[in-house]
This record gives structure tokens, sequence and C-alpha cells, in this order.
């Protein structure tokens, strides 16, 4: 069978099923507020959306290889592309674009053109630390995980901290390669 | 700077401007997020109690806003202030824009009078979700009631609310109603805005001075006869009674309809006048109950020639 070509990330936004962004919005604040109060120590909060995010991201890339018939990319620069344009416009229908790479293509920036995460959101001064959207972060890195990169992804600009963009770096540190983990005569 | 964002930036929450609501994500991203917040809070309690307490404490944060953004954004900062309207707000207005559809349906609990029910055959936070057998009734509906108490609760109608799995004929899976027990207040508010107009109108005669002194309650009562009038086949019954202090006489009468001023007064012209005594005014409407009750102690003594009620009775 000839390879499907990948669709694109407005084609796939358009076929799938849909929620009311309000209700994803209020519903990411009350997790937030209700971390906030669990955990007191904002620092932990952070840890704890990022690691939300990456249960997510783990989960959420067998989701994302089975509707976008994205094949293997060849290099770290059209993985970028390929959760820029496809993956954030497939699931939250915003659109974002890659920037800053670094001279070894193994870093870049992902800045999102949207973000459905912070409407109705104010940092109160107590929570000036917070990465109130860690969890993104989280997603990326979980998800790039299960196709075997190893990444570190950090908030560079958070408009809720005063910045003029919400800007992801994402660090390539190292691609694993991929073991099977079982044999087929056990 | 490169590949600046789209969004402006805004100095402050406020200045930016109310999004339409129109905006949507995948149902897979929200159902990723809820997911989260489930195991999340699994990690936090120790039974499914307070489990579901917790995420329903998640979905009032929800609910509270939710009802701050719609009635700012759909209805000019109005709220609905009676029971049914609430009801329908949230069953319509809320589930549609959290939704994207109206909910199956609202009912009226049949054995309690305080109980409401907004069922769904396919809710969307219960759509993914299996329940193991060891976590016995959980209902990630849980988080729904959470967001309908707080909707409730920021309009003013404090109220209990829980998910349940109800099993449905013929059907694979159980549907999830909402049960919705409104606090006593709220329902003795309700029983008083349901005749608000007449109440009022009640309060108004009570201000005006008419002969005040003896027969303010016969007076009372031939006011209400006549406002009431003026609604034909109004079902409301008037009843009152009068208690003679010093005399032991009590006087009882019950008038259906509102419609016979002429019994009603008669029976305050009875015998020798009182030195005081007490009005107990009650009116109630045949489907209601008793809508309006007043005690009157008109001032005494009773001054004799002060009768204006032989005019008023014929």
């Amino acid at each position: 069978m000839a390879p499907v070509a990948p669709r694109s990330g407005d084609a796939i936004f358009a076929s799938v099923e849909h929620v009311n962004a309000e209700l994803f919005t209020l519903t990411y604040g009350a997790i937030v507020r209700q971390l906030l109060t669990d955990l007191e120590e904002v620092e932990e909060v952070n840890k704890q959306l990022d690691q939300m995010g990456y249960n997510i991201g783990v989960r959420l890339i067998d989701e994302f290889l089975a509707k976008s018939n994205v094949s293997r990319c060849v290099d770290f620069k059209e993985t970028a592309d390929v959760i820029a344009k496809i993956g954030f416009k497939m699931f939250l229908g915003v659109g974002a674009s890659v920037t800053n790479w670094d001279a070894d293509g193994t870093c870049c920036s992902i800045v999102l053109e949207d973000n459905p995460l912070v409407d109705f959101v104010e940092l109160p001064d107590t929570c000036q630390g917070l990465y109130y959207c860690n969890i993104l972060s989280g997603v990326v890195r979980g998800a790039l995980e299960m196709v075997s990169m190893k990444t570190e992804v950090t908030w560079v600009r958070d408009m809720l901290r005063g910045d003029d963009a919400f800007e992801l770096q994402v660090k390539l540190l190292k691609q694993v390669p991929e073991e099977y983990p079982y044999k087929d005569d056990e | 700077m490169i590949g600046a964002g789209k969004i402006k930036q805004y100095s402050n929450v406020l200045d930016k401007p109310l999004s339409k609501g129109k905006q949507e994500v995948s149902s897979s991203a929200f159902a990723f997020l809820f997911s989260e917040l489930v195991q999340y809070n699994q990690t936090q309690v120790d039974n499914i109690a307070e489990l579901e307490r917790r995420l329903e404490d998640a979905g009032y944060a929800v609910g509270a806003r939710v009802l701050e953004l719609l009635c700012h954004r759909d209805k000019g900062n109005r709220r609905e202030t009676r029971l049914l309207g609430i009801l329908s707000f949230v069953h319509s207005t809320v589930w549609k824009v959290l939704f994207g559809k109206v909910a199956d349906s609202l009912e009226k609990g049949t054995e309690h009078e305080d109980e409401y029910m907004i069922s769904e055959k396919e809710l969307l936070v219960n759509r993914f979700i299996s329940i193991p057998k060891d976590m016995g009734t959980f209902n990630c509906g849980a988080f729904v009631a959470g967001i309908v108490r707080g909707v409730l609760d920021g309009a003013g109608f404090p109220a209990v609310v829980t998910a349940h799995f109800v099993p449905m004929e013929g059907q694979h899976r159980p549907r999830t109603t909402i049960l919705i027990k409104f606090g006593e207040e709220v329902l003795r508010r309700e029983a008083r805005l349901e005749h608000g107009n007449f109440n009022d109108l009640v309060k108004a005669i009570i201000a005006t001075p008419v002969d005040v002194k003896i027969f303010s309650g016969a007076i009372i009562i031939a006011a209400i006869l006549v406002a009431s009038d003026t609604s034909p086949g109004s079902p409301h019954t008037a009843s009152f009674s009068c208690c003679w202090r010093c005399k032991l006489w009590r006087g009882h009468r019950t008038c259906s309809n509102i419609c016979n001023v002429k019994t009603l007064l008669t029976a305050l012209q009875y015998p020798s006048p009182p030195a005081c005594f007490d009005v107990h005014l009650e009116l109630q409407s045949a489907s209601q109950g008793p809508m309006f009750s007043m005690q009157t102690s008109p001032p005494s003594p009773f001054t004799p020639g002060n009768d204006k009620l032989a005019g008023l009775s014929t």
C-alpha cells in the first residue's frame, strides 16, 4: 500500500470532535487552582503540571500518529515543524511557528499563535514563579519521548509573566535508538 | 523579534475583550486533561467519596466562573432569580455552552418536592471512562455535579448536587443523572416569590391606614378580595380567624375563589365589641397550599363608633 500523505493540521482539527474551549480553559484553571492549594509551593506545582503533561504526551502520541498519517521525520527540524503545524493545531486548534534554531539544529523555539489555556487568567503576586502552561511543555516532552527523542522543554517567554508571546524552547538531548522490548520466540 | 505570536498583550486581564465563546479544542484534548484531573485526585484520597468530593470541588470552581461569564456575556449581567428559571438556564444555556447541546432531560423528582434531575445519556466526562469494579459507585459526573452546584450557588440557589448512573433499558451504558436537591431556604423563598405580586399587594394594604385600629383585618381581607377578584377564576382561598382575646371568641371563615366579600366581613361583625383582638389571616391556593399568613394585633382598646365596616360590607 502506498504511504498516505500526511494531513494538514487544519484538516484534522476540522474532522475531529470538538469541545468548547472555555470548558477546557476553566477545567485547566480548576486543576491549577487545586494544585496550588494542595502543594502550596509554586515550584511543586510547576513540576506536577509538567508531570501531568508528560502523562498526557505519552498517550497523546498514539492518537496523533493514528490521525495525522505522519511518517517518520527525517530530522529534528521536521519533527519540530510537525509539532507546531499539526500537533498544536490538531488538539488545541491553534497554530504555532518554529523559530530560533541553533546552529546544529537540535534546539528551537515553538511560538504559539494563541493559547486557549490562559483565557481569563492573571497571575496573582503570590504565584509569580508559576509556569501556568507548564502542562504543554510536559505534553511535548512526553510525546517526543515516545518517538525516541529525549528532550528538554522549557518556557522562554510567557505572556502571563509579561512577555510578548508564548514561546517554548525544545532542546533535543539525545535520540534513543529504537529497541524492541520483547523477542518473537518468547 | 522573530515569530512573535498573534496574541495581543494586555497589561490587565480585564482589558482583554471577552471572547465570544466560539473557540473550540479537540475533544481528546479535554479528555486527556480530564483524565489527568481524575488521576491526580486519585493520588490525593483514600476513598471514593473523597475523590468525588474533590472532583466536585474542581467542578464548582468551573461552575462559579461559567455563571459569571454567561450572565455577563449573554444576559447583560442579569441572572435568573426563580427556581425554574435557573434550572432551565443550567439545563439549556450552560449545557449548550459547555457540552454543545441541551441536556437530554430536566425532571422534577417524584418523591421529594425539592429534587430535580438533569439527565444525559452520554455525559462528556463519562464518555471515555469505564469504572473499575473495585471503585464501586464512583462517577466522574461528580465534576459536572460540581459545575452545576457552582452555577446554582453563585446564583443564590444553594443545593446539594450529586451524580448517579441510572441503568437504561435496552442501552449498553447507563445514563448519568445529576440530582439537585435545593436547600430549604431556596424553596421557602420560591414559595414567597411564587405569589410575589400578591404579597406586595397585601403589604401595600397593611401600610394603608384605613381604620387600622380594629378592622384592619377585615379591611385587609376586603382589599385583597377586591384585588384578587380582578383575575377571574383565581384559585386562591382566603380563610381567617379572629381571636378576641378577652372573650375567647373564635371565628373562622373560608371563602373559595375569594369572591364573597360579604361573608368574610360579616364574620368580623360579631356581637359585642372586643377590647382587643388578633386577626389571623391565611390565604392559600388550591395547588400551592398556604402562601400567605399574617397575624395582626391592632391597637386596643376598641373605641365604639369607629365602625366603618358597615359601609364596606354592603
